[in-house]
């Protein structure tokens, strides 16, 4: 069954449709979100709230783009309003540095990694929303830059600007820490 | 290899190089210009360097449990989003009838014509439960505002939450409306019930 398909029965009121399409896209969303707020707490609070808005605009859907890319939306939307709402932190989270790298045996990887991703956070901390957004979708996410302007609707133009401004700022950031950066590549979910 | 100044051929190269994820990402024509070009290949490799740095930092996983649970959550919540709207048109639904009731004589300050503008949303009222969906935020904000305003609630705290409602309204429509009636909640409708009963205008 496609999403369509599913989308198709959870309008018909069937509740096991609408689960499954949370249990397809909860870990997209869910990175998503992490990625964004940089914490568990909030990247957890934040997959129910979208699951709960896409419900409530199912009939809005029109099918025009894929389900994803309007989940990519929604998500999207409601961590720019959730971040609007919260007011600029005055702490780094950092729960972005803790991860499977902690168990690395060598203490000095260790240290470098985790000042690595407490400077990560801090730069993306300092991004405008919706440059964060983009990096995060472009980065993280592999969405092309035109997908991106689908999920923002916004222009290709403005996203390619912002995509770069944003790029530019977090190089800046870590301009000292880049030449012994890890380059382990992560694959996607 | 040579170090070579830039051009505008280095100009597009390099922005090839950052929208680039990794090196395979790189167009031919990018990759064969990196081969000649020392300043483009050195921009490359910071790039590269910092997006493969970026992507290595982990998503801290959630537990089981939360995955496990997380569809039963998201479902109890918009059960318990249809009850809470459900709640709160019928408290709209009944304010309304309630000023209808009302308005007869000359102890309101209604006129015909601005009952005739509720009727819409009245409609909108009932079919709200049924079409939730179909119901744009604007059109509730619009419609507790209209609430709100027409029945001249008194207190400023309030009106002042209703001109926010307005403004929440265009920002973030899908919750304006809710917030202020979930902000407003039963005893404060019950008391504005009762003062129309009463008709009482402030």
């Amino acid at each position: 069954m496609d999403d369509l398909d599913l989308l198709q029965a959870v309008r018909r009121g069937e509740s096991h449709a609408f689960e499954e399409l949370v249990r397809r896209h909860e870990r997209q969303i869910y990175r998503v979100a992490f990625r964004f707020f940089q914490n568990r707490v909030d990247a957890e609070e934040m997959v129910q709230e979208v699951f709960v808005r896409a419900y409530r605009e199912l009939a809005r859907f029109r099918g025009g783009a894929r389900l994803g890319t309007w989940l990519y939306r929604i998500a999207v939307n409601a961590c720019l309003d959730r971040k609007r709402h919260l007011g600029r932190r005055r702490e780094v989270p950092i729960d972005a540095a803790l991860g499977e790298e902690a168990g690395t045996p060598d203490p000095f990887a260790r240290a470098a990694f985790r000042e690595f991703a407490v400077r990560v956070a801090a730069a993306m901390e300092e991004l405008p929303s919706r440059q964060r957004a983009i990096l995060i979708l472009r980065i993280y996410e592999e969405l092309s830059l035109q997908e991106i302007a689908e999920v923002m609707e916004s222009p290709l133009g403005t996203v390619k600007a912002n995509y770069h401004h944003a790029l530019v700022k977090v190089r800046r950031a870590l301009q000292d820490l880049t030449e012994r950066a890890p380059t382990k590549e992560t694959p996607r979910d | 290899m040579t170090d070579t100044s830039q051009t505008p051929d280095c100009r597009d190269v390099q922005r090839a190089i950052q929208e680039a994820l990794g090196a395979t990402d790189l167009p031919a024509e990018v990759a064969r210009h990196l081969d000649t070009c020392l300043v483009c290949a050195r921009e490359a490799g910071s790039v590269l360097r910092l997006v493969g740095g970026l992507r290595s930092l982990p998503v801290a996983e959630p537990s089981q449990a939360f995955w496990e649970d997380l569809p039963r959550q998201v479902l109890t919540e918009i059960h318990a989003v249809q009850r809470r709207h459900s709640w709160v048109l019928s408290a709209v639904a009944a304010a309304a009838l309630l000023l209808f009731a009302i308005i007869p004589g000359d102890r309101g300050r209604w006129s015909p014509r601005s009952v005739g503008e509720w009727l819409p949303d009245l409609a909108v009222l009932e079919s709200w439960p049924d079409h939730l969906a179909g119901v744009s935020a604007e059109e509730a904000a619009r419609v507790v505002r209209r609430v709100a305003v027409a029945y001249d609630f008194g207190p400023r705290a309030i009106q002042r939450m209703v001109d926010a409602t307005e403004e929440e309204a265009i920002r973030r429509p899908e919750t304006a409306a809710w917030n202020l009636l979930d902000t407003l909640g039963p005893q404060e409708l019950e008391r504005v019930f009762a003062r129309l009963e009463k008709g009482v205008r402030q």
